[in-house]
């Protein structure tokens, strides 16, 4: 026989308690204060009946009870011989390990491996093993089903060469997909491919788990219950580490001319205060320009103003922490590209305050990135050197010659953009219609004058549309201040490839786009020039037109600043582009097609025949946060945590559980209380006919 | 014990009969001490009025031959007028009495088994005592006591002295212990001109050397009266409930059962007070027991008995209670 819960035994002890009872000296109760004991002596206590066992019959009773009672809240259970050898059940463990960047620092890796090495040693050939390394995201080393397949001695040396081949790159930290990916695939593994008894998997989790560790996406997870998590949090021995970016955006460092903003992060867990920030070149030699000195209480941070030196690409250096992995913040800049934005129509216009094209030459269209300047232009003139790169809109108001008609036709197939602005009163439309009826292929397109009593303003504007997306947010969304004085009424037949943009509150058409392969003709039905209608001095006609320039290109601008991870699409080009990486190593791709290697940070060169252009890849800030999270953010999440266990602490639980599983069977406690409520009914019965016996006495001899 | 204290009541003496007592519970609801005092003597005057006793005052003692050196202060010029002789007039000493009250205020003293402790009766009795003797011009001193010497003022007769010693003797009872050699020790050091000595106590504590302390004083000349305030119960010891006993000054405790251990607690406090008894009756000492519940009259009539032993006639014509009391009993 054992038992479930053998402390209870104890309570047996409590047998002792009458005896104890008898043999306490009941001291009287009070004193009673006198002047002096100086002639008392202690008398010696009495003895009384209480001293001696009257009723051992009772005592023995009584003593049974209590023991029986001990025993049953033991929880005895009689164990089977069959059932005495443990079966050993299949442990399942996935390996989950940190490959970010902060796991570059000091030995964490090393640790890393440890840990897995230390639970490789302990693996049993029942056990099924799986290594998932983890940084944005999951990459599965091997599965359970390459545990299955290997034999049971080759299991650990393939985890082990796995691991081997990987080392901690720069990515962030997601720590909540990768969590979130391992149990959805533990959960989904159908039931037939475990093996015979194998136990819920458990996830060892090998981690730094640092602030920057993405849990969020857990919010909104249900843990599943069955999965465990081991977490094996790996620490540094030096803590302080800051990094310095720079606040503004690629625009605003290329615009700058001398100072940029510079954010100097320290760690909350920093040991150091005092950095200095440097700068270098491309190949990370110092640079002349002064070197800054900033102070940053631990935990806090502080933006600095520092004057970049003039070079197209360099290195910003943060000197004085303890980790080097995020200290380099690499800056690219390369020369704006020069745009034309070509105005077909009487060249004389330009200087006339009546006209539209003479706000179009006044309007200030040029980004960092890029010049525009515009370009009056006869409508006879040679297009032949017209390209969409280099010419991104042209704007017309005059009837075109056919040459140029054609020539602009081939200009919208290769992705141009033509503006067609029907901006003057006139009686005589036909030329333009006919110019418009070519350009478009619509036969069935008329524009006609109309009168409008008093004005006209804009409604039904298409607010998804890339023209007028800058003015999606409610508060830019007001057009009732713009009012057009006169319109021409155009119109197509119902054609599905025009799309009407923007109509008049009237329901004449205001703004309408055809999409040709891969440019885009629109038509205008007024001027913006003050004789036609208010748009050209309101706000809204600069990114009007800012989003027709960028019409085509918007899909595929190359910014110059990235980060780590990111998939860069490649600027519009005739011909085939080379992409190299910081170490050198070359990547040729297409006009538009992707780049997603950028997994180291350092500065990336596009190279094609007629243009070099460069983009810089720096670290996320996230990946900086290093102070190391509380093992316990991850329970607030759901997250079931527990330790793994030994082989020896596994098959004392399964015993242990066998055993309640025996004991709720047996239920040999239920006998022994019944025994215990018939002793005390005997003892009770004994006890009152030991009373009523003195009496009985009494009355006889009475 | 019952019987002893039936005996200190009989054996007062005829004369005492004849004076009208206060009842001590009565008095001590007085909670002023002078007053209490000077309701004690007013009425212990008004008792004595028809008192034989009347009159001892210090007279003219002899006449002796002047021999040169003496003062001529001193010449009996009236006589030299009548006998041409030179005499010098010699008095009985008029100077005031010293007078020094030892009290023990111990927390044995608090034990109380009526309305009120020892302690408050061996204040009221030194009170009284202290208002008697400063009437008559006395000076009168006070030493309290415990396990040490707790208080000590010099005898003066001042007027303001006695509220002095009023205040004194108010203070609270205190000590883990009764010394009682102590206190005796002290007030021979200190007090070298003679005098009378009362000392007030229980005694309840071992008395091997207070003899040889009280021998030391008979030896300076001073006059000891010994007034032992005891609480009926510590004589009787009449409870019945075996308890336990709680020692007042030590905090001792002892299980006792009073049916037991009374007739051996009996005899251990008769030895007890024999043994002061003897070494009183060696050394001359006055030693008078005061139960709590006894007039307090009893101790100025003590006094007076002392007084007068202390003249020239007290110790021949004036037997003390003590000596009464032996002829009673036996």
């Amino acid at each position: 026989m054992s038992f479930l819960a053998p402390l209870y035994a104890f309570a047996a002890l409590a047998i002792g308690l009458p005896f104890l009872f008898h043999l306490i000296q009941r001291r009287p109760k009070g004193q009673t204060p006198f002047s002096s004991l100086l002639f008392l002596n202690p008398s010696p206590p009495r003895l009384t009946r209480r001293s001696r066992l009257d009723n051992w019959l009772l005592f023995v009773l009584r003593a049974l009870a209590i023991l029986l009672l001990a025993t049953a809240f033991s929880r005895p259970l009689w164990r089977s011989l069959t059932l005495q050898s443990v079966t050993t059940t299949a442990r399942r463990t996935v390996f989950l390990v940190d490959t970010s960047a902060s796991m570059q620092r000091e030995d964490l890796w090393q640790q890393a491996t440890a840990i897995i090495d230390e639970h490789l040693q302990d693996l049993q050939p029942s056990d099924e093993v799986a290594l998932f390394t983890f940084n944005t995201t999951v990459q599965p080393l091997f599965l359970f089903e390459d545990s299955r397949r290997l034999e049971y001695t080759q299991r650990a040396a393939a985890i082990r060469a796995a691991l081997a081949a990987e080392k901690p790159g720069f990515a962030t930290t997601d720590l909540g997909d990768a969590l979130m990916t391992v149990a959805d695939l533990l959960t989904a593994e159908p039931e037939n491919l475990r093996s015979q008894g194998s136990s819920s998997p458990d996830i060892v989790l090998v981690t730094d788990l640092q602030q920057g560790s993405q849990l969020k996406q857990l919010e909104g997870y249900r843990w599943p219950q069955n999965i465990a998590v081991d977490i094996r949090q790996l620490k540094v021995r030096q803590t302080s580490n800051a990094n310095a970016t720079v606040v503004q955006d690629s625009e605003a460092i290329q615009a700058a001319t001398e100072a940029i903003s510079v954010r100097v992060q320290n760690a909350a867990n920093s040991e150091k205060q005092q950095f200095q920030l440097t700068w270098s070149d491309q190949a990370g030699e110092l640079t002349k320009a002064a070197s800054y000195d900033v102070f940053v209480p631990a935990g806090e941070s502080r933006i600095v103003r520092v004057t970049k030196p003039k070079l197209a690409s360099y290195q910003l250096q943060l000197m004085g922490d303890d980790q080097p992995f995020d200290n380099t913040y690499y800056i690219a800049e390369r020369e704006a590209e020069e745009k034309t934005l070509l105005l077909l129509g009487d060249p004389l216009q330009a200087a006339n305050r009546e006209s539209a094209f003479y706000f179009l030459t006044q309007t200030p269209l040029s980004t960092p990135f890029q010049i525009v300047t515009p370009q009056v232009e006869d409508p006879s003139a040679s297009l032949s050197d017209l390209n969409p790169i280099q010419t991104p809109l042209v704007v017309t108001n005059v009837a075109l010659p056919l040459e140029s008609v054609a020539r602009l036709k081939d200009y919208l197939e290769n992705g141009g953009n033509l503006l067609v602005v029907l901006d003057h009163k006139s009686d005589h439309w036909q030329p333009m219609i006919d110019t418009l009826q070519i350009l478009t292929d619509t036969p069935s397109l008329q524009i006609e004058e109309t009168k409008i009593i008093d004005y006209a303003m804009l409604s039904k504007i298409d607010f998804q549309h890339p023209v007028f997306q800058p003015f999606a947010e409610p508060q830019f969304r007001d057009f009732t201040k713009i009012r057009f004085w006169e319109h021409r009424e155009l119109s197509v037949s119902e054609k599905s490839d025009w799309q009407v943009i923007a109509s008049f509150d009237n329901g004449s058409i205001a703004l309408v786009e055809q999409r040709q392969k891969a440019g885009h003709v629109w038509i205008m039905t007024s001027g913006w020039q003050p004789i036609q209608s208010q748009l050209a001095l309101s706000s809204k006609f600069i990114p009007l037109l800012a989003g027709m320039l960028e019409r085509t290109r918007s899909r595929s601008q190359l910014l110059t600043n990235y980060e780590v991870g990111t998939a860069v699409t490649m600027p519009s080009s005739a011909v085939a582009l080379q992409v190299a990486s910081p170490q050198g190593k070359p990547t040729n791709l297409r006009s538009d097609e992707v780049f997603a290697e950028t997994r180291v940070p350092g500065i990336y060169h596009i190279t094609s025949p007629t243009t070099q252009k460069s983009f810089a890849v720096n670290l996320a800030g996230e990946e900086s946060r290093t102070e190391p999270l509380d093992v316990t953010e991850l329970e607030k999440f759901g997250v079931k945590r527990r330790t793994s266990e030994s082989l020896a602490t596994l098959q004392e639980r399964q015993r242990k559980m066998r055993d309640m599983e025996l004991e709720t069977r047996q239920k040999l406690w239920q006998w022994l209380l019944l025994i215990v409520l018939v002793i005390l009914a005997t003892e009770t019965l004994l006890a009152g006919r030991s009373i009523n016996r003195p009496n009985l006495t009494a009355e006889a001899s009475s | 014990m019952a019987d002893d204290a039936a005996t200190i009541d009989r054996s007062m003496p005829d004369q005492f009969d004849r004076v009208s007592l206060i009842d001590p519970a009565a008095l001590m609801r007085i909670k002023n001490l002078q007053l209490r005092a000077k309701v004690v003597v007013d009425g212990f005057y008004n008792g004595l009025h028809r008192s034989p006793f009347h009159g001892f005052s210090v007279e003219f003692s002899e006449y002796r031959q002047y021999t040169p050196g003496d003062d001529p202060r001193y010449l009996d010029w009236k006589l030299f007028a009548r006998s041409d002789r030179y005499y010098i007039k010699r008095f009985e000493d008029e100077t005031n009495r010293r007078c020094h009250l030892l009290l023990d205020i111990s927390r044995s003293m608090e034990f109380a088994s009526i309305t009120y402790t020892k302690a408050e009766y061996a204040r009221t009795l030194a009170a009284t005592l202290a208002y008697y003797l400063t009437l008559q011009r006395d000076s009168v001193g006070l030493l309290t006591f415990d396990n040490a010497v707790a208080e000590f003022i010099t005898a003066r007769s001042r007027p303001g002295h006695l509220h002095h010693l009023l205040v004194g003797l108010e203070r609270a009872s205190q000590g883990n212990g009764t010394d009682l050699n102590a206190p005796l020790e002290q007030i021979a050091s200190f007090v070298s001109k003679r005098g009378l000595i009362i000392f007030i106590s229980d005694l309840l504590a071992p008395v091997d050397s207070l003899q040889t302390n009280l021998g030391y004083l008979r030896s300076r000349g001073h006059d000891v009266l010994l007034i032992r305030i005891l609480d009926p119960a510590e004589i009787a010891l009449p409870l019945k409930d075996a308890s336990v006993f709680l020692d007042l000054e030590s905090k001792r405790e002892m299980y006792v059962d009073p049916e037991t251990s009374r007739s051996e607690y009996r005899s251990r406090f008769q030895a007890h007070d024999e043994q002061v008894q003897t070494a009183c009756t060696t050394l001359g000492i006055d030693y008078t027991t005061l139960l709590t519940d006894q007039p307090l009259e009893q101790a100025l009539f003590d006094l007076l008995a002392a007084q007068l032993r202390q003249g020239r006639v007290a110790r021949r014509h004036l037997p003390t209670r003590h000596a009464q009391r032996g002829h009673s009993t036996s």
